[in-house]
């Protein structure tokens, strides 16, 4: 009695397990497969949604814009500096930037042309130093490195003013892609300088722009308050000035009227 | 008990899609927040700071339709515990920075740090990546619906 009913249980079993095999689980598994395509069609969608607004967001213009022409005066360049303004010029202004440093750009931004105007007039000269802090935010990492060397380059080839101006006009967002090496050329070409230039640009100016920005650090290091390489830093006549007041400038200027 | 696992789920997810879109509409802000760090090398911060987001889109996806639930509440438990190994040694160290966790970051004024709440919110993300690991049948999802097809052949 229990045996037969044993047997049926089990033939039940064979049944539902043979049935299972053979008839059922070919509509769950094509269900099933539907089922994991469609996730991973969403899944690959999601993910190129995902890259393609990073691509969107972090793409530059094609080309750096030229920035307009300011007045003439003498470029010299001397090692790592670039010396803008005659030598007898009264007041000598030092100026300590990083192309990718916001706060450079803002400088610019607010005194580029007061600068520019100063040392036109013979007021004063202006030496920038182009330092290298922060290689690491930029994508690929190396812009600060790049750009400095590329506007001694320009410096030599005599189109520094406006390649500093346009770089800092068209400043590259901290973290974001900075300017390439081939659109560096590029706007060396756009101002009319040769292939010395672009050829200068190739070379790899670490060393050289690293040994200045080290330069820099210990140079300033004595002269901060806080001791460090920050940028931009301005000196008047070999002294800090604060360039958070906004008469700085003309208080400069004014000394040596 | 499932209806509440899916609103852990669609929570889970929210937060997962949330945070991954803020960082994917802003990469140049995320390369700043991994970097604030002080952890990876240089040439890794790129790729993190790429791949992160779309691995936030692509776990909050999976919860959100219900996919894998398991296998993406365990990746997203592990992403949340890496977040938190960051935040805790930056900390630890003295650094301060926002956690970027929803987009910004980077370095912050002093003083302005936020990192208990920051992790007391993960450690409350944890809980329910950890819930649906242990609990992942919740209602209205992928995995519900293939399981039901099983069941219906029996």
């Amino acid at each position: 009695m229990g045996g037969a009913e044993r047997a049926e249980r089990k033939r039940k079993q064979q049944a539902v397990a043979v049935g299972a095999v053979t008839a059922r689980p070919p509509h769950g598994a094509r269900r099933s497969v539907v089922a994991g395509v469609a996730v991973l069609v969403l899944l690959a969608l999601v993910v190129g949604v995902g890259l393609w607004l990073q691509h969107r967001s972090d793409a530059l213009p094609p080309g750096i814009p030229v920035a307009a022409a300011g007045p003439d005066y003498p470029v010299t360049a001397q090692g790592a500096s670039v010396v803008i303004g005659k030598a007898d010029a009264p007041v000598t202004i030092d100026v300590y930037e990083d192309f990718l440093c916001p706060a450079c750009g803002q400088f610019e931004q607010l005194y580029g042309d007061q600068l520019e105007d100063a040392v036109a007039a013979g007021q004063a000269r202006v030496m920038y130093h182009p330092v290298a802090i922060l290689d690491a935010f930029s994508a690929p990492p190396g812009y600060s490195t790049l750009a400095a060397g590329a506007a001694l380059c320009a410096a030599e080839a005599g189109v520094f003013p406006r390649f500093h101006d346009s770089l800092f006009a068209a400043q590259p967002r901290e973290g974001g892609r900075g300017w390439t090496s081939a659109q560096l050329q590029q706007l060396g070409r756009d101002l009319g300088a040769g292939d010395d230039f672009a050829r200068c640009v190739r070379t790899d100016h670490e060393r050289q722009v690293s040994a200045a920005t080290e330069a820099a650090r210990q140079y300033l290091s004595k002269l901060r308050p806080d001791g460090r390489l920050g940028t931009p830093t301005v000196l008047v006549n070999g002294a800090v000035v604060d360039i958070g007041d906004p008469g700085w400038l003309d208080e400069a200027l004014g000394a040596a009227r | 008990m499932t209806g509440l696992g899916l609103l852990v789920r669609w929570g889970l997810a929210a937060v997962l899609l949330t945070s991954g879109a803020l960082k994917a509409v802003d990469p140049a802000q995320t390369r700043v927040a991994v970097l604030a760090y002080d952890v990876l090398p240089v040439r890794v911060v790129g790729l993190v700071a790429t791949a992160l987001p779309v691995v936030e889109l692509a776990l909050g996806t999976l919860l959100l339709v219900g996919a894998f639930i398991r296998w993406a509440a365990l990746a997203s438990a592990a992403l949340l515990v890496v977040v938190m190994i960051g935040v805790v040694q930056a900390w630890g160290r003295g650094l301060s920075i926002d956690c970027g966790c929803f987009g910004g970051g980077g370095p912050v004024a002093e003083g302005s740090t936020r990192y208990p709440q920051e992790l007391m919110r993960d450690v409350g993300l944890l809980a329910a990546a950890g819930w649906l690991a242990v609990r992942p049948r919740t209602a209205l999802s992928v995995d519900e619906g293939l399981r039901g097809v099983q069941v219906s052949g029996r």
